[in-house]
């Protein structure tokens, strides 16, 4: 995280400030670094120790259906570094799971990648064969789903199902998963993991169900987790248990996250960077400390509750019927026009570019970036 | 899973207590009344004298609560006496026909069963593409085939036509599997559109569930999610309309035996009806209730070794 300064950054109020200057040094993470271009030796080095483990570029996620296209993930770019964590935020039906789902590669049909890169590894995951990918999901990539209580299967005892995931990526025998799937629920917390091992899952409570969800998405120490929503439907107690896990084992084995959630108190305790997803796109993304203190965008300022919106609450986000755009049927200009309390004429011509504000930061609306960079 | 199944099976009693009920009604109180003897019985014999002789003969003029206690007993121990027509056993009949009977419905009902399986697998594997809407068109043209047409159209082109199949008729032994071969055919063309519409339903539904992206998330294979999460899963509301099909099961094998000249069960009952066999009949209904609630203690024991919440709640 850099704790710089912008100093081309909007006050509160948001008024145009023109065209913003580059920081002199350039931001870790976050901004359009090429891959791979050719640096000296010891910047090299420097730069490998915190090149990206996931690098999704423009990842466009559409869903087919009958009534038109969806466009749940239109053009969405973030990258995550070696242990860092990325809170993805943004109100109910945004495309936060469409966007998780595409990069493992398990959209359910009429989804489907319609272009983007999600690179792991020097490895993109959305051209790479079924099988590869397979080969991939909960190794290298995995993912905590949203809903505990359907993420497990009910005809299946909580330690098979996380020997499952063994049973795929390594060579233990049956005896041994068995051993390590009790390790794993003694790991993520789970008192008596012998017992629960052999539990049904519906005889677990929400709160077990989660670390058992949990052990399951990170026993084979995946280079990267997607954790969509990990802690909301769980109480207050155990989602700062949930998240202190989860920090815990990133902790131990480096590993990135992708924090999905509404609860923006979490994003500000847990995560490094924070990406605001607004109707299938990004909308602002920076350092936590940077974007929460001086939100640039007039949409991440309305979930911060620096400006009113309709319908706004506060550290929650909420659902607004009725307001956020058709994703079938999007405004040609900016998405958030409608409900933007600063919206202008311009705003509605054509889709604000995602710019490079400096600091690491990138933020999408014209008078945040100002008329003359676009 | 025993405890389970000794409750299972003790808490069918207030249902056969029912069914001998209503076996009584039917039976015994209106059918063993003077008036429909009179209109059931051929004209020579339609004496008072004639039909009090019957009444005498199948203890009609006993007390009511008599009458229904020796109901429950013949059911209990299936001892009907002797047929009307042929003065055999009637447990020894129902010996005699059950075999040709089973030999008709098991297969069939077994390649039925396994063969929409397969089908609906692969509906729900390839959802949307070619091979799902072929199957799904085949479905529905089975499905508006009626049996009885689908009957004359095989006899007359396969079997009279085509010489591929004998018309009707029955042989003891291994031989049987000339006859049964189009009866078998027919059963399992008009029944298996229906079962894959189900069983697809019941696997794409169980597909879009959290589970089933975990499990692939976890970096399973397609196939072996499908066999190991779906299939277990979709498995409870499958056996749930598997049970429903049963009555249609009876009558089906009931219809296919009357046209094939084979002697089942169902060729028994109807030939029983036909002449007013009241042994038989009651014979054929009791075991047709038997079989019944024998088939729902069997799933329900499936379900229970299927899913650990029916065993425990
Ligand atoms: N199977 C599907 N078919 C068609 N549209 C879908 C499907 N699944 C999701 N969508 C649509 O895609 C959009 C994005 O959904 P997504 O589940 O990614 O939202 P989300 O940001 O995760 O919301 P939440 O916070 O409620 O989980 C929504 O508008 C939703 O209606
Ligand atoms: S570009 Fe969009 S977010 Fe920015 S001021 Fe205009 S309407 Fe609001
Ligand atoms: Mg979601």
């Amino acid at each position: 995280m850099t704790g710089e300064r912008d100093p081309a950054r909007p006050p509160g109020g948001g008024a145009p400030t023109g065209a913003v200057p580059r920081p002199a040094a350039p931001a870790a993470t976050g901004d359009a670094r090429r891959p791979l271009p050719a640096r000296p030796a010891g910047l090299a080095a420097a730069l490998a120790a915190e090149a990206p483990v996931l690098d999704v570029r423009n990842l466009a996620a559409w869903y087919f259906t009958d009534e038109g296209t969806v466009k749940a993930v239109d053009g969405v770019g973030f990258k995550i570094g070696k242990g860092k964590t990325l809170g993805l935020v943004g109100e109910s039906g945004c495309g936060k799971t469409a966007t998780g789902l595409a990069v493992l590669g398990l959209l359910p049909p009429p989804g489907r990648v319609v272009r983007g890169e999600a690179v792991l590894g020097r490895r993109d995951l959305l051209r790479m064969p079924e099988q590869d990918l397979a080969a991939m999901r909960g190794r290298d990539v995995s993912m905590i789903f949203q809903e505990p209580m359907s993420a497990l299967d009910p005809l299946m005892t909580t330690g098979a199902q996380i020997a499952e995931c063994l049973e795929m990526h390594t060579d233990l025998d049956r005896r041994q998963r068995a051993e390590k799937a009790v390790e794993l629920l003694a790991s993520v917390g789970v008192p008596e993991p012998a017992l629960r091992a052999k539990a049904w899952p519906h005889e677990l409570s929400g709160g077990m169900r989660q670390r058992v969800v949990i052990a399951m998405a990170l026993a084979c120490d995946p280079k990267v987790v997607i954790a969509d929503e990990p802690t909301t439907a769980l109480d207050v107690t155990v989602q700062a248990q949930i998240l202190d896990l989860i920090e815990d084992t990133q902790e131990r084995t480096g590993m990135g996250v992708v924090l999905v959630t509404h609860d923006l108190a979490a994003v500000a305790q847990a995560a490094d960077e924070v990406a605001v997803m607004y109707a299938g796109v990004l909308v602002e993304t920076g350092p936590v400390k940077d974007v929460f203190s001086r939100p640039a965008h007039p949409y991440t300022k309305a979930l911060l509750g620096s400006i009113p919106v309709v319908g706004q609450a506060d550290r929650q986000l909420v659902t607004i019927p009725g307001r956020v755009p058709n994703l079938a049927r999007l405004p040609s200009g900016c998405r958030f026009a409608d409900r933007c309390p600063l919206a202008e004429g311009a705003c509605r011509v054509a889709e604000p570019d995602f710019i490079d504000v400096g600091a690491g930061r990138k933020v999408r609306c014209i008078l945040a970036t100002g008329r003359a960079a676009r | 899973m025993l405890h389970y199944l000794a409750r299972r099976i003790v808490s069918t009693l207030p249902i056969l207590l029912g069914v001998a009920l209503v076996f009584f009604l039917v039976f015994n109180l209106v059918g063993g009344s003077e008036r429909f003897l009179y209109n059931i019985l051929p004209p020579k014999g339609r004496t008072p004298e004639t039909i009090n002789q019957y009444r005498e003969a199948y203890g009609l003029d006993r007390p009511v609560i008599v009458q229904f206690l020796d109901t429950v007993g013949d059911m209990v121990t299936f001892d009907f006496g002797r047929s009307e027509s042929t003065r055999q056993k009637v447990s020894y009949l129902i010996a005699r026909y059950v075999p040709a009977s089973a030999a008709l419905a098991v297969p069939a009902f077994a390649v039925e069963i396994a063969l929409a399986l397969a089908l609906a697998m692969l509906c729900a594997r390839t959802r949307g593409r070619w091979p799902d809407r072929l199957v799904g068109v085949l479905s529905v043209a089975g499905m508006s085939l009626p049996m009885l047409a689908l009957v004359i159209i095989g006899q007359r082109f396969l079997a009279f036509e085509a010489g591929l199949f004998p018309i009707s008729g029955w042989t003891r032994g291994l031989g049987a599997v000339r006859y049964l071969a189009l009866p078998w055919l027919l059963w399992v063309t008009v029944t298996v559109g229906y079962d894959v519409r189900f069983f697809r339903t019941a696997l794409v539904e169980e597909q879009g569930k959290e589970y089933v992206r975990a499990a692939l998330a976890k970096g399973m294979p397609r196939r072996l999610v499908m066999r190991r999460h779906v299939l277990r899963n979709a498995l409870v509301p499958i056996l749930t309309y598997v049970v429903i099909q049963v009555p249609f099961l009876l009558t089906g094998s009931m219809l296919l035996e009357r046209f094939f000249s084979i002697p089942g069960i169902g060729e028994l009952l109807v030939q029983a009806i036909l002449s007013y066999d009241l042994p038989v009949m009651k014979a054929t209904v009791t075991f047709y209730t038997l079989f019944f609630i024998g088939f729902s203690v069997v799933t329900d024991l499936l379900y229970a070794a299927v899913d650990p919440r029916v065993r425990l709640g």
